[in-house]
């Protein structure tokens, strides 16, 4: 599911990276690395609140200060703007100066599912850069399952992941009682952006009682949202019938 | 086994659950026929839960007749757990026309003594589960041959009354108050023992799916163990201090998996009654006697609780 290659930021189209880096010095080279990977892949770098160890140029460009409240329109129009000139754009967004650190997790996973967004309907390479110290690490933990995969240290962390895709919403993995918490906030925030959710889950193995019931309440608190899970496996379909919450008329479908 | 007499015995139980002991396919045609002959004078609708050889002998016996049905319980599988909420589902779409007989003779013989051991604690079980429900009554046959007297008693300790071919009688030998569980053998040397905190919980279902797959289950049955393991690993992180104990080797033709923790389960119908869709949670243990061939838990304040579950190799 998760792995960390030899060669971390040789980044597909649509992917969208957690970095956790353990310092300071340990981000700034990454950083390094990144631009210098971008430059051999063609592709242009958008740096949007790092400690810029990479000075703007030709393929780099930095966006400093992040426009306050809107920097997904900021690097959403930047990014589209490459894109209509036939360039590619990755973003590097240190997450530490674009979000406060005390911020609410739901907060913070909604900011992530609308990179995790450009991401894929941009058809580029979104890494957001968290420095460990900065952040609570059960913070991190939960925000490592929206993401595609994760650099650095909290690599194989995540049961499961939420990702975003060109056609909408990917569940993998397993979701158990440990990832609640990142599982309840990924979902309120996809509903919120999506409130007829579908979620292909042909990679998804196994999502157990407690998970199934927090999709229940977490659909039944917004008004007129429903949720189809699409290309369910056959212990995933078992699971849903098992809990009998579909004779409560939530709208919830699990599909084969 | 002792009968005691009719005139000096306590009232019936609400739900009259009777075991049959028989010698005999004439044995068993006579006193379950009689028994559903009597349920039907009544008016009652009889419900039958039998094996295919004796589900074609009583056919050969039976008049047609629209209000003595037949259930098939090749579904059920071989995990005795789930016969509470078959019997429940099966009292429920029958009881409508009225008050409702059941046969319960789902196995021709369970596959070892463990098996039949837990079978055994689900009749015992079965006088709880039902003793709130009026107008019904369980007749078990049971045949003696080929069974020591051990193995008749232990199960007259799990019934209320005894069928005596014509007539039920309560029985001296029944357990009201507390079930005797047999002890849990030791799992054998060289199992393997892994300690989990929530911290590991994602990293125990993938190793316990990595050795799985080395035993030749496939992906779907994998699948199912890790939910299995989802659920109970997560019960002892949030019901039992925080962190268990898991130990996983193979029999001959099963693999079994056992978490410990120091909780205690004080609902002994846990797992064998689907909450009510009103309820949000308490659906762990449901999930795992569906999934699993076979489900022992052993609890006790002081002792905590040990949840063993069986489940089944593929054949050759």
């Amino acid at each position: 599911m998760t792995q960390q290659t030899t060669t971390p930021w040789a980044l597909e189209a649509g992917e969208h990276v957690c970095w956790q880096a353990r310092s300071e010095s340990e981000l700034a080279a990454g950083e390094q690395d990144l631009a210098a990977h971008a430059a051999r892949a063609e592709s242009g770098l958008l740096i949007v609140g790092c400690p810029h160890a990479v000075a703007a140029s030709e393929t780099v460009s930095v966006l400093d200060p992040p426009p306050a409240g809107s920097l997904i329109a900021a690097v959403h129009e930047r990014v589209h703007a490459a894109r209509r000139d036939g360039r590619r754009l990755w973003v590097l967004a240190g997450m530490e100066h674009l979000t406060p650190a005390d911020a609410p997790l739901d907060e913070l996973v909604a900011r992530e599912l609308d990179l995790a967004r450009l991401a894929a309907e941009a058809e580029t390479s979104v890494v957001c850069a968290y420095r460990a110290q900065a952040w609570k690490p059960s913070l991190l933990g939960d925000l490592v399952p929206v993401h595609s995969r994760t650099v650095g240290i909290g690599v194989n962390m995540a049961g499961f992941w939420l990702r975003a895709s060109p056609g909408g919403w990917a569940l993998a993995g397993s979701v158990g009682f440990e990832s609640l918490r990142a599982f309840t906030a990924a979902l309120r925030a996809a509903l919120a952006r999506t409130p007829e959710l579908a979620l292909r889950c042909d990679e998804a193995d196994v999502i157990d009682a407690g998970a199934w019931r927090v999709l229940v309440e977490t659909v039944s608190e917004v008004p007129g949202a429903s949720v189809r899970l699409e290309k369910a496996n056959e212990t995933v379909r078992a699971a849903w019938a098992m809990t009998g919450y579909a004779a409560t008329g939530v709208n919830i479908q699990v599909r084969p | 086994m002792t009968i005691q007499d009719d005139t000096t015995a306590a009232p019936a139980p609400a739900f009259a659950h009777m075991l049959y002991p028989y010698t005999g396919a004439q044995a068993y045609l006579d006193g379950t026929l009689a028994f559903i002959d009597k349920a039907r004078a009544a008016g009652a609708t009889v419900v039958i839960a039998a094996h295919d050889q004796r589900r074609a002998l009583l056919s050969e016996h039976l008049v047609d007749d629209k209000d003595v049905v037949f259930m098939d319980t090749a579904a059920l599988g071989r995990n005795p757990g789930r016969l509470i909420p078959a019997w429940r589902e099966w009292i429920g779409q029958a009881s409508a026309h009225g008050s409702v007989h059941g046969v319960s003779d789902p196995a021709w013989r369970w596959p070892n003594s463990v098996y039949e051991s837990e079978a055994r604690y689900r009749e015992w079980l079965l006088n709880r589960a039902f003793a709130q429900t009026p107008a019904w009554s369980l007749l078990c046959p049971v045949d003696t041959s080929g069974r020591d007297a051990a193995q008749i008693a232990a199960l007259a300790r799990c019934h209320p009354l005894v069928w005596n071919g014509t007539a039920h009688q309560p029985s001296s030998d029944y357990l009201a108050d507390a079930y005797r569980f047999d002890e849990l053998p030791d799992p054998p040397p060289g199992h393997q023992r892994l300690d989990y905190t929530v911290e590991t919980l994602r990293a125990l279902r993938e190793h316990v799916a990595d050795w799985a797959r080395g035993y030749r289950l496939d992906a779907t049955r994998v699948r199912e163990l890790m939910l299995v393991v989802s659920e109970l690993s997560s019960n002892s992180v949030r019901h039992g201090g925080g962190s268990g104990t898991l130990r996983l080797w193979s029999e001959a033709d099963a693999l079994v998996c056992e978490f410990r923790d120091a909780g205690v389960i004080t609902d002994p119908l846990a797992g064998h009654v689907r909450p009510p869709t009103s309820q949000l949670g308490g659906r762990g243990l449901w999930f795992v006697n569906q999934l699993c061939d076979l489900v022992q838990i052993r609890t006790a304040p002081g002792r905590g609780s040990c949840v063993r579950i069986w489940i089944d190799l593929p054949g050759e």
